[in-house]
């Protein structure tokens, strides 16, 4: 049985004027998921988040949360969802506490207890009675993240969660969301432009390009179904190229010598065999993953992996 | 919908008394009020009977009338920060991801711009009040006398004397009157900069423009009394002017009908039309860009 869906776009359209910020986008993310919307800058990806939750209307297409439409039921939802969108900004001249307090009280809740709570699970429990205006961009991030876990949430939205984070901050971050996930059920969805963290944090992906889904899938079938990547140093080239176009490997990049090619890790035996009895001095042959990333930008140049 | 703006007005109110600057207007709302009340210091002495006399009433009057005028153009500029602070600080996504309306918010915020004028106002009364009165009250016979003592007319010093022209209870009548009508005006000024503030995104500008138009709407309806008459904010001018007078005892200037309604109805209108193009400006625009 498939799991509940808890965010389903339908036909998604957003234009400003003539411009099509997003376009006839449907994404579906089930309930458990660390849902990462992949894409480019101004792919669509905020406005896609503003849409879900509510900030900003669509054009045409709806947004269903936890299978209502969000327009019909805004109010109770958003009691369901956490949402951080785009660079999270608090007062400057209220303490990260007070801040949280207040937006809190927001939604009907004056349990101190939970902000203390969220404070220590981002990490700022030590400096949350200071101002915000001495916070650094990381610290807000983490406070971002802190208002969107405030009221349990089911399902938390977030909009570039490592911006402006260093790379400890990117790993708590990361270890933060899997813990939530794993340890509370809580379901993500999250629109980054970093392939890496995405491919880590996330178990399903949507690549979304100039308003477009280019594909939405399980980041492991993605991946498998890529193909794997093999590093190739070899002399002649010419040589090498007519041996792997007579085996039918695709040669995805060449630089300096050494080729990028594309072929099943058992076939990669079989290769080095051909090249040695065609002649050719094999100096490298490094049998490798395809990653997000190079799967990314085959789909957003419209490459053989576009969807 | 009410338990929703109730948390927002609770979240505003602790917002704006975190910072500065309700603070800080204070300072030359109470210092106008003391220049006026220390002021009366001077005609001590002064004969009873002689115009120049002044009496308690007058100083109360004349020390809210121009405190009050501060507080017109605090009023102004106070909210023109309440909804263009939010945008110049990025803080919209923050609270409009939360179950709240835009409605919820803007009524938050008028009510909270109306709880900050009525707060200012009544600030104003107390002070000078209590200004008064410990500048100006006296011991006699053993006994605190009231600077507003009944039925007298009140010699700011020492002495006391009956006053038959201008008994106590006309003098409060005045007062009460004319402290009413100036609670419009100065809600109408509060929406107005509201207004204001739903046209800008950054602070500076609705601060400039605020105080700027203030002061000119101030300065224009000084210039030209028979079109002042229709600025909502001059209004306040009219009662506290009448009942200044009035107290003053030189001067035979009566309250009118047509005054009275004008300084009612063209503040109640215009507060009405702010508030309404403030509502409209402010969910038309796209102000999470």
């Amino acid at each position: 049985m498939s799991a509940e869906v808890v965010l389903r776009t339908e036909a998604l359209t957003k234009r400003f004027g003539a411009f099509a910020a997003v376009e006839d986008l449907s994404l579906e993310v089930r309930r458990g998921d660390v849902f990462g919307l992949l894409g480019l800058n101004g792919a669509g990806k905020t406005t896609t988040i503003r849409m879900a939750t509510r900030l900003i209307a669509p054009t045409s297409g709806r947004v269903l949360l936890f299978g209502e439409d969000v327009r019909d039921n805004r109010l109770e939802i958003l009691n369901r969802v956490g949402a951080m969108v785009e660079i999270p900004q608090f007062y400057p001249y209220l303490t990260g506490r007070t801040n949280l307090e207040l937006l809190l009280g927001l939604s009907g809740s004056r349990d101190r207890a939970r902000v203390a709570e969220c404070l220590d699970r981002v990490g700022l429990a030590g400096r949350g009675d200071d101002r915000v205006r001495t916070y650094s961009q990381g610290m807000r991030q983490r406070l971002g993240l802190a208002q969107a876990l405030l009221t349990r949430p089911e399902l938390i939205i977030l909009d570039e969660p490592t911006n402006g984070l260093d790379p400890q901050g990117i790993l708590d971050m990361r270890r933060l969301i899997g813990g939530l996930n794993r340890e509370e059920g809580v379901t993500f969805l999250i629109s980054s432009h970093l392939l890496h963290e995405v491919e880590l944090s996330c178990n399903r992906v949507a690549i979304v390009h100039r308003g477009r889904l280019k594909v939405q899938d399980e980041v492991s079938r993605l991946l498998a179904g890529a193909g794997s990547i093999a590093r190739v140093r070899a002399e002649p080239l010419d040589l090498v190229r007519k041996v792997a176009a007579a085996l039918g490997v695709a040669i995805e990049s060449e630089e300096a010598g050494t080729l990028r090619v594309r072929c099943e890790p058992e076939a990669l035996a079989a290769w080095a065999a051909e090249l040695h009895r065609a002649g050719c001095r094999l100096h490298e042959l490094t049998p490798g993953k395809a990653t997000l990333e190079e799967y990314f930008l085959a789909a957003t140049a419209g490459g053989p992996h576009a969807a | 919908m009410l338990p929703r703006v109730a948390r927002l007005v609770r979240f505003e109110i602790a917002k704006l008394f975190r910072q500065k600057l309700p603070y800080l207007v204070l300072f030359p709302i109470v210092g106008a009020i003391l220049l006026v009340i220390m002021n009366a210091m001077d005609v001590r002495g002064e004969a009873p009977g002689n115009p120049m006399v002044r009496n308690g009433y007058e100083y109360l009057t004349t020390s809210c009338l121009w405190a009050l005028r501060l507080v017109s153009v605090f009023a102004v500029v106070l909210a023109s920060l309440s909804l263009s602070s939010e945008a110049a600080q990025g803080t919209w996504r923050m609270v409009l991801v939360r179950p709240v309306t835009r409605t919820d918010v803007f009524v938050a915020k008028a009510l909270v711009v109306a709880i900050l004028v009525l707060a200012l106002f009544a600030l104003t009364i107390v002070f000078s009040w209590a200004a008064l009165h410990v500048v100006h009250g006296f011991w006699r016979d053993g006994a605190y006398m009231s600077p507003l003592t009944e039925g007298k007319f009140t010699l700011m010093g020492e002495e006391v004397v009956p006053d038959p022209i201008r008994p106590q209870e006309a003098l409060a009548s005045d007062l009460r009157l004319s402290l009413a009508l100036s609670l419009l005006p100065l809600l109408a000024s509060g929406f107005f900069g509201l207004m204001l503030s739903s046209m800008f995104d950054n602070t500076g500008s609705a601060v400039g423009i605020a105080m700027f138009l203030a002061i000119f709407l101030y300065g224009f309806a000084s210039v030209d009394r028979s079109a002042g008459k229709y600025v909502f904010s001059h209004s306040l001018e009219y009662g506290l002017v009448v009942a200044k007078h009035r107290a003053e005892g030189f001067s035979d200037r009566k309250w009118e009908d047509d005054g009275i309604r004008r300084a009612w109805q063209v503040p109640l209108l215009s507060g009405f039309l702010f508030l309404g193009a403030a509502y409209v400006i402010f969910l038309k625009r796209d102000i999470l860009t």
